[in-house]
């Protein structure tokens, strides 16, 4: 048998199952691929009539649930302030900042504790007390050390999205296949080769979990930071509006964090597809699993 | 007197971690000659891999020496890169590496070697035609099925051209008629490379099919029992395995190989 033509069909199913991706999708799959572009706004409207109907019928004061639509002005008039959009930006730099410093701070410290063994087992405990602390209680203290400005929230973001990065990517460099090192081994790389063509692709899949949880960690920082002191923010006007009893507007604010949070965590989500296709957290979402 | 690539002078390897410990391998000399092929069988546990790994400089002798092309593999604690030359290993897994593309994968040897990119993908094409992966030079290792993977492991550990080929149970995972035939694309590969081949297997027929000499381990502790010349002409085919000599090879290593084992069964 001449096995130096190509591989035959039997050794290699997955070139027929490639076959069978290029094949029309049936109405099923069509279905099944798009089903969450008519289920999601279904849902979100079914909850809007459901809400409007029990604060019709409840005759529920609207100090404390306000009618749908008048959240809906509140959020038109939000937009169309430029305020906000002062707020949004001012929360947008903190988040940012803070990110981008836990992003450099956790894949620093991982790796030093990855290469220099002995700092793993002398900075063990630490970390671990550290992961204990409720972090949001610490917020205050942050506010006395680095004032009531930006500074505060960014450390704060900081310190929050620091954990996760950090954590994972340690985990992620301690996770390499055992295998491939030997690779590397066997051709005599240097360790800077190995850190560029095995370290660091073997432990970004880690990292940029990291940051998934990271970035919605930088967020709850930053606001939750802008709660406590400050005067600037959109957690700075969501505390604001409340203590003004203006409850259409604390809707609107508590929706437009909500929108900022989603966008922010998309955009990393959409940074890890692009980063790591070859990765299963990617592909087999890709194809459906 | 024909060039020795391969030296074991009395190499013993025990691991030890914590309270007990295991000798893998015990007083093993060995000589393999430029371009031989030489087959080493025997059942699990019974030091294959260790004296495979030796051999590469993954791991060092408890006691003994290790010597390639005459000179000392470890100088001190060192290894010496030198004695270590090129070198191709073939590992039971395949071992790719999941972000690069097949052909990545493959000139990886020569990416590491300083090779240029225009080289390389000359390079990767070949081989992967040589082992029949041509047209899934783009394909992620994912996409490739365990015999294709194993494929573009093998051409990876060509694609320095090394002088010496260590492969440890490269077709293991393979069904039996994939097996076979890159059993045969094996042999041609050999026929035209010249290179020293040390394949590592637990199938007697395989090791029969393949080599010039089959050295046979036996467990508790690693050693060797048994060397056996095998003379059959190249290219050898299906035709070759059918001949009573061959059977009366593998008759002949079976019965040495049950003589050792405790139980008197043999993984074939
Ligand atoms: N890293 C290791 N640490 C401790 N014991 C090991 C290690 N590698 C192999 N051994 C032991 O050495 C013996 C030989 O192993 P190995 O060389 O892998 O055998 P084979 O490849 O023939 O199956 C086995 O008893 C195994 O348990
Ligand atoms: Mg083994």
């Amino acid at each position: 048998m001449d096995m130096r033509q190509q591989p035959s069909a039997q050794d290699s199913p997955d070139a027929a199952s490639r076959h069978v991706a290029r094949s029309p999708l049936t109405a099923a799959q069509i279905f099944n691929a798009y089903l969450t572009w008519f289920t999601t706004p279904l849902i979100i409207i079914l909850f809007l009539l459901v809400w409007k109907a029990y604060v019709t019928i409840s005759g529920v004061s609207a100090f404390v649930l306000p009618a749908p639509e008048k959240v809906l002005l509140a959020i038109v008039a939000d937009l169309t302030d430029p305020v906000t959009y002062d707020h949004l930006l001012t929360t947008l730099l903190e988040i940012f900042q803070g990110f981008a410093l836990a992003i450099v701070t956790g894949i620093l410290l991982a790796l030093l504790l990855y290469k220099v063994a002995v700092m793993e087992r002398v900075l063990n405990p630490f970390i671990v007390a550290m992961q204990v602390v409720p972090k949001v209680a610490l917020i205050p203290l942050f506010v006395v050390w680095f004032g009531f400005g930006m500074t505060s929230k960014v450390i704060v973001a900081a310190v929050l999205a620091f954990f996760p990065i950090f954590m994972n990517t340690l985990l992620g460099l301690k996770s390499i296949h055992f295998g491939h090192r030997e690779v590397m081994e066997t051709n005599n790389a240097s360790r800077l080769q190995t850190f560029l063509k095995l370290e660091m692709p073997s432990a970004l899949p880690y990292t940029l979990a990291g940051m998934e949880m990271g970035i919605v960690f930088a967020t709850i920082g930053a606001v939750v930071g802008e709660f406590l002191g400050g005067n600037r923010g959109l957690g700075y006007l969501t505390i604001s509006r409340l203590n003004s009893f203006q409850i259409e507007g604390l809707f609107s604010s508590i929706i437009i964090l909500t929108m900022l949070g989603f966008v922010l965590y998309s955009v990393v989500v959409l940074a890890k597809t692009f980063a790591i296709p070859w990765h299963e957290s990617v592909c087999s979402r890709r194809t459906g699993g | 007197m024909t060039d020795i690539e391969i030296q074991l002078e009395n190499v013993t390897k025990t691991y030890s971690g914590g309270a007990t410990s295991v000798t893998a391998l015990t007083e093993t000399s060995l000589s393999i000659a430029k371009g031989e092929f030489v087959v080493i069988v025997g059942p699990s546990g019974c030091g294959k891999t260790t004296l495979l790994r030796m051999i590469a400089g993954l791991i060092k002798p408890t006691s003994g020496e290790i010597k390639i092309r005459n000179k000392p593999l470890w100088v001190k604690n060192a290894k010496s890169t030198e004695a270590v030359g090129e070198l191709g290993f073939v590992f039971q897994q395949a071992n790719l590496l999941p972000w690069r593309s097949v052909a990545g994968n493959i000139a990886l040897p020569l990416e590491l070697r300083g090779v240029g990119r225009r080289e390389r993908g000359k390079r990767a094409e070949e081989l992967a035609e040589l082992v029949g992966l041509k047209g899934f030079e783009n394909a992620s290792p994912h996409e490739l099925s365990g015999g294709m993977a194993q494929r573009a492991a093998i051409a990876r550990a060509l694609s320095n051209q090394p002088s010496i080929l260590l492969m440890d149970e490269p077709f293991g995972a393979l069904d039996v008629m994939t097996r076979d035939a890159m059993n045969q694309e094996l042999q041609q590969i050999w026929l035209d490379l010249r290179p020293t081949i040390v394949l590592v297997t637990h199938s007697i027929p395989e090791s029969v099919f393949l080599a010039d000499r089959v050295i046979s381990l036996a467990p508790r502790p690693g050693r060797i029992v048994d060397i056996k010349d095998i003379h059959f002409p190249r290219p050898r085919t299906p035709e070759t395995e059918r001949s009573s000599e061959f059977q009366s090879h593998i008759g002949q290593l079976r019965g040495l190989l049950d003589s050792h084992s405790k139980t008197g069964k043999q993984r074939v």
